[in-house]
């Protein structure tokens, strides 16, 4: 289960302090889709970005199946990260030199798995999202969509229990697109896993099972 | 175990700049071992010379010299001055003087007391030391050209260091933050590159000392062959150097991409590539 209580996080920019995100509080339970969405530079992706562990909070709670996040050391941070949470961008994040099953390998490997497990389990995952005959083959010779394919079955892998979904599909034309979010969708409802998407399309954000937009600094009910 | 995968897959995937980096470092560490290893065999020769130090007095013999009158005049002078233990050996017409004390100062008297022979024989002065340093000159010149392409060739291998260094990390910037998001430390990341850079370092340090132990010797074709004394070998402590070396080639890069790796911000990374 994921709770934000009452988190606050600002910017300085030269003299003044911007306030990005004001008390805002929410809650998922496992197996959850939220999407958030908002205008540009409301503060979504750094939303997104503390709850994986990337920023800190200047106030507030965060909590992560039980753990006080916002209490982690960095080198607990990075603990969590490989073993809690999983990771699509935008931009897919892939390591081009490695080839698909090497790729989902990662953070398998940050975690300390064994390398037949590490196969095993990597290629599970590549079965899952439909890309097993890829495995051996080069990141880019993929088109956009195998890709992020290939990002999802790594943020899988490691068996996380949130998935961090920031512009899924905003690199991909609109059927690969919806191909994309429903298969998030289905392996968020199948493996309880809480999955959280950050978007501006409001069809991608209508397969989430609950709505958010982020206006002034906090979250609303769409 | 996996940062082991990691280190391999991207030293194969920058063979070539690892390559051309390693063989800067090679010749590097080669000359180094081998301008050490000739200096110290320099003195060591010398050092032995010197503990041997011996003037001795040469008298060749010319076609018309009257070698009787010569043998006579060679002994009684070795009469008069037995207190300094003189000894005459002859070898055809060359007539050696020498004594295990010191005869410098027996070189004038030595020179008259051989003036009736006329100027059909050659006197000569023989210092076993000077002879070793003038001997060894031409390997003392070679090393110190040697010395020269050395610091160029380091200095090449620094700079390059360095910039292949930041080079590297400007051409990781992305992967990093995929093995950040991944669940990578940074630590981690900064361990991943160093050992990279530290195995091709070591491999060029054997590989160099390997090639300076081989090549040392041809050194001696500088100074005075054939008399044994000059024989140039390669010497352990000249390793040393060639580590000393390495420290110095690598303190300044590993150094500062340290410095670059504790500014790494993926906020700031993931900005620049979502944008």
């Amino acid at each position: 289960m994921l709770e934000l209580k009452n988190i606050n996080k600002s910017y300085h920019d030269g003299s003044t302090d911007i306030h990005v995100l004001k008390d805002l509080s929410l809650k998922a339970e496992k197996g959850t889709v939220l999407s958030i969405m908002g205008r540009s530079g409301c503060g979504k992706s750094t939303l997104l970005h503390i709850l994986g562990g990337i920023e800190r909070i200047d106030s507030g709670s965060y909590e992560l199946d039980g753990v006080r996040i916002d209490k982690c050391t960095p080198a607990e941070l990075t603990k969590i990260r490989s073993q809690k949470l999983g990771f699509v961008f935008q931009s897919y994040y892939l390591i081009k030199s490695l080839n698909c099953v090497d790729n989902v390998e990662v953070p398998l490997g940050y975690a300390g798995i064994k390398s037949k497990e590490r196969r095993e389990r990597a290629m599970a995952a590549l079965e899952y999202v439909g890309m097993g005959d890829y495995a051996e083959r080069s990141i880019t010779k993929l088109s956009g969509g195998q890709q992020q394919r290939i990002a999802i079955a790594r943020a899988i892998a490691a068996s996380p229990s949130l998935i961090l979904a920031d512009e899924p599909t905003g690199n991909l034309d609109s059927e690969t697109a919806e191909t994309i979010i429903h298969l998030l969708v289905k392996l968020a409802e199948q493996n309880g896993i809480t999955l959280i998407i950050v978007t501006h399309d409001d069809k991608v954000a209508s397969t989430a099972h609950e709505q958010y937009i982020l206006r002034d600094g906090m979250c609303v009910h769409a | 175990m996996y940062s082991i995968k990691i280190i391999l897959h991207y030293l194969k995937l920058y063979k070539k700049q690892y390559f051309l980096l390693g063989i800067q470092m090679t010749v590097a560490f080669a000359l180094i071992f081998i301008i050490r290893s000739s200096e110290i065999s320099l003195e060591l020769r010398q050092a032995d010379a010197e503990s041997e130090s011996k003037v001795s007095f040469l008298v060749e013999a010319g076609a018309d010299t009257d070698t009787k009158m010569l043998s006579e005049l060679i002994n009684r002078f070795i009469e008069e001055n037995a207190e300094f233990g003189l000894q005459c050996i002859v070898n055809g017409n060359l007539y050696i003087v020498s004594s295990d004390s010191d005869i410098s100062s027996l070189f004038g008297p030595f020179r008259l007391a051989l003036q009736p022979c006329g100027e059909q024989i050659t006197i000569t002065y023989y210092d076993s030391m000077e002879m070793m340093k003038s001997m060894g000159n031409g390997i003392a010149y070679f090393t110190n050209i040697l010395k020269i392409i050395m610091v160029i060739v380091t200095l090449v291998a620094a700079v390059g260091f360095t910039g292949y260094v930041m080079l590297t990390l400007l051409q990781r910037e992305h992967d990093i933050l995929a093995a950040y998001l991944c669940g990578a430390s940074l630590k981690k990341l900064l361990f991943i590159t160093g050992t990279e850079l530290i195995a091709v370092g070591t491999f060029s340090l054997a590989l160099g000392c390997g090639l300076g132990y081989i090549l040392t010797p041809t050194m001696s074709s500088f100074g005075a062959s054939g008399i044994g004394l000059y024989r140039i070998t390669p010497q352990p402590e000249a390793f040393l150097y060639a580590f000393a070396l390495l420290i110095v080639i690598y303190a300044i890069p590993i150094l500062a991409y340290g410095v670059r790796m504790r500014l790494y911000d993926p906020l700031v990374q993931i900005r620049k590539e979502e944008n």
